[in-house]
Formats: structure tokens, sequence, C-alpha cells
């Protein structure tokens, strides 16, 4: 249905429900502060975005080779360096690799110099 | 999806709770120097312990095991009332109608002090759990405010 009342309007009730429900689990949480053993609960919009966004169907990159990034969380594995790290030989003294520390992509300098 | 009274309730359910302390409270500091009851001795302090509800009954939701449907949410009630089993304070007072051979009085395990302290630790989660009423309040009636004008 177009106009005014198309998908986009179904929307903004899901996103009333949603803050509803964080309400919910708030008072929970806080009619049980001071139940033994009891552990807060909370409402984890994130980690459910997150996974729709790192296997989810609808949100892929479109590629043209096979070789392109389908999507970036799960990409980012292929930047690993496998036994060696490729070098920039432009750079005299220090060279710098590209690795993958702590899921991060950084630059990291070798210790060592290439020589010409 | 809760409807907006549920939230309400699970709330209400934490005032009722509160309350329930209250009394528990009251009474310690009642019974502070009490030292006759109906099962002999002094009065012992008496403790809420609270419990969370949750409505098992109603389908889960949850894709896996630590996930909860809201439906399932039912708000603090009071398990039970227990007695604090730590000895009782003894007082030298001779002329008290309970004192014992050596003129020892056993007296209440009430810390009086520490019942004001209580006292004011239910009065603040009655005060948390009624804000949490009036934030769902102040939901429902913005929501309702949609229609308006």
């Amino acid at each position: 249905m177009n106009g005014f009342f198309n998908s986009n309007f179904s929307t903004l009730p899901a996103a009333l429900d949603a803050a509803s429900t964080r309400n919910t689990i708030i008072a929970q949480n806080i009619a049980n502060a001071e139940t033994p053993g009891y552990k807060r609960k909370e409402v984890d919009f994130e980690t459910y975005l997150q996974q729709a966004m790192g296997d989810g169907d609808g949100l892929e990159l479109k590629k043209t080779n096979d070789k392109h990034f389908k999507n970036i969380p799960q990409q980012l594995e292929m930047l690993k360096p496998e036994s060696e790290p490729a070098r920039i030989p432009e750079l005299p003294t220090t060279a710098i690799t590209w690795t993958l520390t702590n899921k991060r992509l950084c630059w990291q300098p070798i210790p060592y110099a290439i020589r010409h | 999806m809760l409807d907006i009274f549920s939230t309400m309730n699970i709330s209400a359910s934490g005032m009722t709770a509160q309350r329930m302390r209250l009394d528990v409270i009251a009474d310690n500091i009642a019974n502070a120097e009490t030292t006759r009851t109906d099962e002999g001795g002094p009065y012992r302090r008496k403790n809420v312990v609270f419990q969370e509800v949750l409505n098992k009954a109603m389908g889960v939701r949850g894709g896996s095991t630590n996930t909860l449907a809201t439906d399932q949410l039912g708000g603090v009630h009071v398990d039970s009332i227990v007695e604090d089993q730590r000895p009782f304070k003894l007082v030298y007072d001779p002329a008290h109608p309970d004192a014992n051979e050596e003129g020892y009085v056993q007296m209440p395990n009430v810390n009086v002090l520490r019942e004001m302290i209580d006292l004011i630790n239910a009065q603040r989660s009655y005060e948390a759990n009624v804000s949490s009423i009036n934030a769902t309040k102040a939901f429902a009636s913005a929501a309702l405010g949609i229609g308006k004008g």
C-alpha cells in the first residue's frame, strides 16, 4: 500500500513496542533490586542488530567478484597475515605491515630494516 | 508483548514487597526490648526474603535459554519471613523478672540502628518503584497523545 500508511509507518509502532519492552525490563530490575541472587536483565537490541548485520541476508554488500567483501565483520578475517607479513619495500628503514591484532586493523612496524 | 498495566503490576509487586518489609522492620523495632514471646524466650529479629516472579506457564518466545519473553516477567514477591538466628544480647539487670541466676537478661537480637537503616532502604526502594510507575504512566499518556490533535 502506497501513501502515508506504507511499510515505514508500521515500523513506528514496533519502535514503541521496543521502548515499552525496555521499560518493562527496567521495572522488573527495580522491583527485584533487593532480591538475593537476582541478575539484572536487559534488552539487547544491539546484539541482534550485530547478528543481523553479520550473517543476515538483507544487509549484504553488492559484489561483482568473488574476492569482493560481502560484509565487513567476517571478511576482515581475510586480512590476517598467514605466514609472513606483507612488506612495503619502498620504506628504507622501517617496514610496515598490515596485521590484525585484537580484531582491529592497524599498522605495525616490523622490528627489522629491509636492505636494498 | 506486555501491556502497559502489566508493567505497572511489576512495579506494584515491588511496592507490595517493600511494604511487607516495612511491616517486618516495624515489628522488629516495636519488639526491640521484648523478653517474652509465645515460643518462650526473647523476641527474635525477623527478616524478609524476596524472590523474583517468573511466569513459567507463558510461552517462551526467546531463541536461546537465557532469553526471556517479556510476558514472563512478574515482578517480585516476599518468599518467606525468616528469623535471625544470631545469639541474643545479654544485659545485666538483676531486678528484671526474666533475669537468670547470675542476673543477666536475654534481650532480643535486634539492633535498632540497623533497623533504621533498613527502614530508609525500604523507603527508597518503594520510591524507586513509584518512579517506575510514573515513567510507565508517562509512556502511556505520550502514546495516547498520538491520536490527539
